[in-house]
């Protein structure tokens, strides 16, 4: 368990969200995949705070921590905002295709 | 041993997040999202970032799993199958899969060395560790994060007003009447729903 290890598992994860966020057509499902991508961002925080911490610039494994606490509370304000569009939506289109929802295309 | 069990979470992380993206169940996915959540959560906690590892069990699972879960079972059947994506689009996506990887890949190989040199050898020391005491400290002191930790507070506040008032059915819904309530915080959910109705007549 190393650093490298860490980023690479993180990557691949952002990886994974990429693939299923370009190939998802059902809303929710996309936002499922942000949430990978979010979440392997959450990883690199915690794992600089936990291995980065003797480098003399940084030095901070609070620091790292309450970024990544941060990172939770603004992707919890995004995601009740998402499906709460995500239920409008519904309630007014009656479904949840990606490429249908063109409202806003000129 | 540590190492081991290290691996081994991995394999499970990544093998639940390629459910999540590949199930064609939309149930089936959001479970396996809260498995990979679950997942993370143990991360943080071989990782000595217990704070965290609260955090993401207490709001992710606890709290926006739930949503979603409430939201899959709203809008979509039980047993409901997706269509599987175009060969065309499947491609595209591997492209960007790829190159996204190839990319964070190679800066995790740079970074690594780089930073695990003198990090590993202090690590079994309190170095890289935040005990939950000096995290909260952090928090509230003045010249740490007070200022953000007051706005984010404000920020969700407002998240969740807006999600209110976008999410409840307006003057054509079947259920509740906007303008019904006397507070002012009502007032201005109707009129932001008022908003959103405008725009979307606007739009059709």
């Amino acid at each position: 368990m190393s650093l490298a290890s860490c980023l690479l598992l993180s990557a691949a994860l952002f990886a994974i969200g990429a693939y299923g966020l370009v190939t998802r057509r059902n809303l929710i499902a996309a936002l499922m995949s942000l949430e990978l991508m979010v979440n392997a961002a959450l990883i690199n925080f915690v794992a600089f705070a936990r291995f980065g911490g003797t480098h003399a610039a940084a030095g901070d494994a609070e620091a790292g921590s309450l970024f990544a606490l941060f990172a939770v509370a603004v992707t919890a304000a995004e995601m009740a905002l998402a499906l709460a569009i995500v239920i409008a939506v519904h309630r007014q289109r009656r479904h949840l295709d990606i490429r249908e929802l063109d409202g806003l295309h000129g | 041993m540590r190492d081991a069990f290290f691996y081994a979470l991995c394999a499970a992380l990544l093998g639940l997040a390629g459910t999540t993206v590949l199930a064609r169940n939309l149930f089936r996915a959001a479970l396996a999202l809260l498995g990979v959540l679950l997942c993370t959560a143990v991360l943080f906690l071989l990782l000595r970032a217990e704070m965290v590892a609260l955090v993401q069990v207490m709001v992710y699972i606890g709290g926006i799993m739930i949503f979603v879960l409430y939201a899959v079972l709203l809008t979509s059947e039980l047993g409901g199958r997706m269509a599987s994506p175009s060969p065309l689009k499947m491609g595209a996506a591997v492209a960007v899969a790829a190159v996204a990887l190839g990319f964070l890949a190679g800066l995790a190989m740079k970074a690594g060395p780089g930073f695990a040199a003198g990090a590993v050898s202090a690590g079994s020391g309190a170095a890289g560790i935040a005990s939950m005491k000096s995290l909260g400290g952090r928090l509230l002191d003045t010249r740490g994060f007070l200022i953000p930790f007051e706005l984010i507070s404000v920020l969700l506040l407002a998240a969740m007003v807006g999600a209110i008032a976008v999410a409840r059915p307006g003057k054509d819904g079947k259920a509740g009447k906007p303008g019904n309530g006397a507070s002012s915080g009502d007032a201005r959910g109707g009129g932001a729903q008022a908003a959103i109705s405008g725009g979307e007549g606007g739009a059709a």
